[in-house]
């Protein structure tokens, strides 16, 4: 015996959403089902007959009333990537990229840091006459307070600490850049700068580092004069031939 | 529709007013033809796409990409527009649908003016439809949705979809009998 088709079924047939599959024959077949289909095609196709106003469709216009109910826009936006990175959808994926980052900027560290010099390559950091010149101040400074560090005494009190260890730093970067370049002079000398440096950054007793110091500065005076001779009369002081 | 592109929906997000203009420029048919055919009125559907659109701009941060833009946007103008026509229903109760039947009965063969009366008869019931039934039988008939994508843009199991719109026929056959 075949099942009674509702109207809720006919309805579902007519928006191709019906389940039974045998359902649109079963329909063709019998007459009474047909009429009842029709008369429920009939009905719905009076929906097609409603008339709705059409609005102007004006894109510009919707923008232009809405612009005005807006927030203020933020001072500054982020950048896109970031907004990318910080979706909360992509948190675990961003959050395990930044780890990968760190953990490739230790590996790194691991694998090149300890055979690396801590700054420029020398032939890079030490291009143009500008560089040789700031040497030269160096040097002139590292004099000067070696000439402070033999003269000192009760009445010209003690070195400026910070003087000290400005120069102590300067002299590490020097130092490092010189280190793999065919000057040894320069190198030891700059060595031993820093070792009296060290000491006096540390408060060592001076009178142990007096005889070193002046070697120093005898060795500092001599190159003084090969990176930074004395300008002849009338003549711009000039940076000697380039140092590296 | 236009696919909008993600980094517009990006810059749109973080507040970006030029981006959202463009998003509102590629949808704003859509959006303005859907309201429309939901709330029937030129005047309200204004109002949904307006504030359909202020909608988007406050959650478009939360948009999380597991539907098309295309879809979410559809059900915020779903929702937005069932919102304001209950909001409307409160204030301005519509005619019941026995109302329909007390109007003049059809006499004689089928005319012009007959079939005005047909298309009045079918506007003024729709417009009495309840917003859920209207929702659900102008998605189905007129914007061509699937009864399970009618489901989940009014947030509605499959059933109770269907049942909705099963509703909704009956009152329509009811006050159009006269012609059946």
């Amino acid at each position: 015996m075949k099942q009674t088709v509702s109207d809720e079924v006919l309805i579902l047939l007519y928006y191709g959403e019906h389940e039974d599959p045998d359902l649109p024959a079963r329909v063709a077949r019998e007459p009474e089902l047909q009429r009842r289909f029709d008369q429920i095609s009939a009905t719905l196709a009076c929906l097609d007959e409603v008339q709705i106003p059409a609005t102007s469709n004006d894109a510009e216009a919707v923008w232009a009333r809405l612009a005005p109910a807006l927030p203020p826009q933020p001072p500054s936006t982020r950048q896109p990537w970031l907004n990318w990175l910080l979706q909360p959808r992509l948190s675990l994926a961003g959050g395990a990229a930044l780890a990968a980052v760190f953990v490739f900027a230790f590996w790194l560290g691991g694998r090149f840091g300890p055979n690396q010099p801590a700054v420029p390559e020398p032939d890079m950091a030490w291009q143009g006459a500008d560089l040789n010149r700031f040497l030269a101040r160096h040097l002139d400074d590292a004099e000067r307070w070696l000439s402070h560090y033999s003269n000192q005494s009760a009445a010209t009190g003690a070195l400026d600490p910070q003087w000290t260890r400005r120069l102590l730093n300067d002299n590490r970067f020097f130092r490092l850049s010189v280190a793999s370049t065919e000057q040894p002079r320069l190198s030891r000398t700059l060595d031993q700068l820093e070792f009296i440096l060290l000491h006096t950054a540390n408060a060592s007793p001076r009178q142990a580092l007096q005889p070193q110091s002046q070697r120093v500065l005898f060795q500092l005076r001599l190159l003084r004069q090969q990176y930074n001779p004395a300008p002849r009369a009338g003549e711009q002081n000039h940076v000697s031939p380039p140092i590296i | 529709m236009n696919k909008t592109p993600d980094h517009i929906l990006q810059r749109a997000a973080a507040g970006d007013h030029q981006a959202f203009r463009q998003l509102v420029l590629d949808h704003s048919h859509h959006v303005q033809r859907l309201a429309l055919r939901l709330t029937m009125d030129p005047s309200s559907a204004d109002d949904v796409v307006q504030e359909t659109f202020l909608k988007v701009y406050r959650k478009l941060g939360s948009y999380r990409r597991e539907s098309s833009f295309h879809t979410w946007l559809h059900r915020i103008t779903v929702n937005t527009a069932m919102d304001y026509l209950r909001r409307k229903q409160r204030e301005e109760p519509a005619l019941p649908p026995e109302a329909i039947d007390s109007q003049q009965q059809p006499q004689g063969e089928l005319c012009v003016l007959e079939q005005a009366e047909i298309r009045e008869r079918a506007t003024r019931l729709l417009r009495q439809l309840s917003p859920l039934e209207r929702s659900a039988l102008s998605l189905r008939h007129f914007e061509g949705y699937s009864i399970r994508e009618i489901g989940s843009l009014l947030q509605l199991g499959d059933s109770a979809c269907k049942q909705a719109i099963f509703r909704a026929v009956k009152k329509l056959r009811h006050a159009l009998e006269p012609w059946s």
